[in-house]
């Protein structure tokens, strides 16, 4: 049986020239930074509000005497932060994969992010101002769960 | 809309294996993990500007519907985590590109995930049992 010598095909690969930094490629780098960022972050929440406390120790009270705490206020805004960018930029992907029509997509874009802008803010101006123990009928700082209203 | 079914119906039709479900799993993980933090932005910022409506939210997960709900969203935020690990992982490494590999770390992440999810489970699921037995 006679062999056939076939020769090597030529490499087929060819350098592409890259397209520069664009929005598409920092998205892609930032999805993988903050969820980095987020496995301790939304980790660590899940673990102080679901196993170690749990919905029904939670109140109003519970949140401020938290935000007591500086570092609480800053590490819940980091996952305000990435939480939110991460989430909705996933949705964008999603949008993009199963909304072709261009109207609808565009209007689902704009949707999300006037969304997250919105969620952004108010997420902010809460963590900033705190919890409004005032209109809580509660004077000076809480000391305990038990200062809020009980149900 | 037809987009959507199609992916639907041409995710179970394609038999892609380990890769194609964890795939499948991270998507489904994520948009569940987003709806949820969407609300909880907004049930959150009730402390600040309207915080007797936040006792109404927290009334609500204290129902055994949404305590079900907030095990789904705990096993959404634990396998989209370590899923995305992985694929970070792996864009980091091309030598890893071999089929034998992605598979392997397919397994490897389900049973990481598994022995991370059961102690979730007993403890939640007691919470909710126990807050059942004692009204």
């Amino acid at each position: 049986m006679a062999t056939i010598a076939t020769p090597l095909p030529a490499a087929r690969t060819r350098r592409v020239r890259g397209q520069g930094r664009t929005f598409d490629t920092l998205m892609w780098m930032f999805m993988r930074i903050s969820g980095a960022a987020l496995i301790p972050l939304a980790l660590g929440h899940l673990a102080i509000m679901h196993l170690i406390n749990n919905v029904h120790i939670m109140n109003a009270c519970f949140v401020a005497l938290r935000w007591q705490f500086l570092a609480w206020r800053i590490y819940d805004a980091c996952l305000l932060g990435f939480a939110l960018t991460h989430g909705l930029n996933g949705l964008r992907y999603s949008v993009d994969d199963y909304v072709h029509h261009p109207t609808w997509n565009r209007v689902l874009r704009w949707a999300i992010l006037i969304m997250g802008i919105i969620l952004f803010v108010a997420g902010a101006i809460s963590l900033i101002g705190g919890v409004n123990t005032a209109a809580l009928g509660i004077a000076g700082p809480v000391g305990s769960i038990q200062d809020c209203p009980q149900q | 809309m037809t987009n959507l079914v199609a992916t639907l119906a041409e995710g179970l039709r394609y038999r892609g294996h380990g890769g194609q479900w964890s795939w499948i799993l991270h998507r489904i993980s994520g948009l569940g993990t987003v709806l949820f933090v969407l609300i909880h932005v907004a049930d959150t910022a009730t402390v600040y500007f309207a915080p007797h409506e936040y006792q109404w939210f927290i009334d609500l997960y204290r129902t055994p519907v949404f305590g079900l709900g907030e095990i789904a969203l705990i096993a959404c935020v634990l396998y989209h985590g370590l899923n995305g690990l992985r694929v970070t992982l792996f864009d980091l490494k091309p030598a890893w590109w071999t089929i034998e590999r992605q598979r392997q770390s397919v397994v490897v992440t389900a049973a990481v995930f598994v022995v991370l999810f059961i102690p979730v489970l007993l403890v939640m699921g007691n919470t909710i049992l126990t807050h059942l037995a004692g009204g």
